[in-house]
């Protein structure tokens, strides 16, 4: 780039920012005013606006209740029904339905996890069940 | 409140000091009114004429701000401005995103022009001109500005109508430095090679 270039692209930089400047001054003088005016509110309400109730959440925590309800609806009969080949696993077994039902609810992927232990349990419940090594592992 | 900013000079590579900048946002994010404020006017008509660049109407342009800020204001109190020592990049990114978006919605809901519309951007153009003292030379610029492909119009208004520094222009881009300087060098050569043209065009006219 030769001298003359260079004071070219001078010359058009220098174009180029009184042209921003010409931008800038299109702006009404209440401007900044104005964007406070607007955006204030944001600010303010941004911190405590974190979690915001709507029908939706509602909804699924009603679903929530329900479900556990039925669950606590299980565990007692299954308590009145008597003694049972192995009752702790069945009832384990039938909270993990529930928790895996709830966490599919709030969709973050703690069902897989669950979904791994509720497994581990059914095979606990197998009298003949030899697989604590492997459970040890996925815990 | 931490002590109070510095207006900038929005001309390129001038920014307030990243450490006050940095309590001044950490304030505001608090919810300090005043903190805001300082934000606000140090950067609002800066993003205000780099839509305006683009849209060329003052109250679509003020709209547009007054969106950005909304934005900002709102992720700054949650927690969203993750970017620290960014801010600029972070702010003018919303800005570019925003100020693209408008200008597609307007080029999809673009109408025949009315002539009543037409006189009036003519009587606009007419007394931004004189409010700028400006010759004819700033709006054939502009016109050659309208002609630049996208990339490097955003290069030049981030530059010139945002006060971007190479850096952080480079950093909001995610381009490396090297790359964004020959876009901006080959961007000012069709600018020059647009106005010489549109020059001997006029002179070509006038004889």
């Amino acid at each position: 780039m030769n001298a003359h270039d260079n004071n070219e692209f001078v010359r058009i930089e220098t174009a180029l920012d009184r042209l921003a400047e010409s931008d800038r001054a299109a702006a009404p003088a209440s401007l900044e005013s104005n964007v406070y005016r607007a955006s204030r509110s944001s600010l303010r309400s941004g911190g405590s606006a974190r979690v915001r109730f709507g029908w939706g959440l509602g909804v699924r925590l009603a679903a929530a209740a329900v479900l556990l309800a039925g669950t606590i609806g299980v565990i007692s009969t299954l308590n009145r029904a008597g003694p049972q080949p192995t009752p702790t696993a069945n009832v384990t077994a039938a909270a993990f339905e529930t928790w895996l039902a709830l966490d599919d609810l709030f969709d973050d992927g703690f069902g897989t996890r669950l979904g791994v232990v509720s497994t581990d349990a059914d095979r606990l419940a197998q009298p003949d069940s030899d697989d604590w090594d492997d459970l040890e592992d996925s815990l | 409140m931490p002590p109070a900013l510095e207006r900038s000079d929005p001309a390129p590579g001038v920014a307030p000091d990243d450490g006050r900048l940095a309590e001044v946002l950490a304030a505001a994010s608090r919810g300090d009114g005043d903190a805001w404020r300082e934000i606000v006017d140090l950067y609002a008509r800066r993003v205000f004429a780099l839509v305006h660049s683009r849209c060329r109407r003052p109250d679509l342009a003020e709209e547009v701000t007054q969106s950005v800020f909304v934005t900002v204001a709102a992720k700054l109190s949650r927690g969203g401005y993750t970017e620290r020592g960014r801010f600029e990049s972070w702010l003018f990114r919303v800005a570019m995103n925003r100020a693209r978006d408008e200008v597609r919605r307007l080029a999809r809901q673009a109408k025949p022009t009315d002539p009543s519309a037409v006189a009036a951007a003519v009587d606009r153009s007419r007394e931004n001109a004189e409010r700028t003292g400006d010759d004819g030379s700033l709006e054939a610029l502009r016109r050659a500005m309208s002609s630049l492909p996208q990339a490097d119009r955003e290069v030049i208004e981030l530059r010139h109508h945002g006060g971007l520094s190479f850096g952080q222009i480079a950093d909001l881009l995610g381009e490396p430095m090297g790359t964004l300087l020959a876009r901006h060098h080959r961007a000012l050569r069709k600018l020059r090679s647009m106005i010489e043209r549109d020059a001997h065009a006029d002179e070509e006219q006038t004889r």
